[in-house]
């Protein structure tokens, strides 16, 4: 039975507008960080095939980049999705959930109050601030 | 009063970002037209990279459990329409106005802040929401 893991065609085309963001941040962290890298993502299970089809797909064959769906957002998936994708059957993902994101934006969504109507430097500036605090 | 804001002009500022969190929208645009491959290829690719991932993991996880499998067929759109945001949907039209409408965030397994990126408006924020 095949048929219930196809990924629903429209939303692959969704997907491949705003592919570009993690794109662009997976071909970055591969520079930098090389072999056997696990990364945790929302939609992981439909980006991975997005990798492995671009022109970064050769690279991450070679550096062994790994793909999975973060706890929190692998109960909105069905249980073939979670077998394959959830950091539960990774090894050496150790008691990482993948959400780490989640606790970052729980912070700095306050800083929308002020940011919203600063410039751009202004901006990028108070949000450097904040995740140079945070960190 | 949208036309009014969206037809002001952009403050210059010459000003650039020392820290190396950042990447560029230039950079980002590199990847912009990167899947050339049909829908239809995608589709299939992604079934058999899933198969492939399951066979490469250890099988007694399918053999110990004792859950039943269900016959009703979902595919990735059934987990979007059961996805919720917490948001309401006035909210995000709003953000509308903003050229700039988020951040993409990388982080490592400790929280450290890794890399970002701004998210370009294109007007279709319903599917950002999804991906944030």
């Amino acid at each position: 039975m095949v048929s219930f893991i196809i990924p629903d065609v429209e939303w692959i085309f969704i997907l491949k507008i705003r592919a570009k963001y993690p794109l662009a941040i997976a071909n970055r962290l591969m520079t930098i960080y090389g072999q056997d890298m696990g990364v945790a993502y929302d939609i992981a299970c439909a980006f991975n095939t997005i990798v492995w089809t671009s022109s970064l797909g050769l690279q991450a064959l070679e550096l062994n980049l790994c793909f999975m769906v973060g706890s929190f957002h692998g109960h909105a998936y069905n249980r073939l999705c979670q077998l394959a994708w959830h950091p539960l059957h990774i090894s050496g993902t150790s008691h990482s959930e993948g959400e780490g994101c989640e606790h970052i934006f729980l912070s700095s969504n306050d800083q929308a109050w002020t940011t919203c109507h600063a410039t751009w430097f202004n901006r990028h500036q108070s949000l450097e601030e904040h995740f140079d605090f945070w960190d | 009063m949208e036309d009014a804001i969206q037809n002001s002009n952009v403050w210059l500022d010459s000003r650039k970002l020392l820290s190396d969190h950042w990447i560029s929208s230039e950079d980002v645009d590199l990847f912009k037209d990167e899947i050339k491959s049909s829908k239809v290829t995608l589709s299939v690719f992604s079934t058999l990279v899933m198969l492939i991932v399951l066979k490469a993991k250890d099988t007694n996880v399918h053999k110990e459990d004792d859950w039943e499998d269900v016959d009703t067929p979902s595919s990735l759109s059934k987990y979007v329409d059961r996805w919720r945001n917490a948001g309401p949907e006035q909210r995000k039209k709003m953000f509308a106005l903003f050229e700039e409408t988020g951040i993409f965030l990388t982080c490592c397994c400790h929280r450290f802040v890794l890399l970002i990126c701004d998210i370009i408006k294109t007007g279709e924020w319903s599917v950002l929401s999804f991906l944030m």
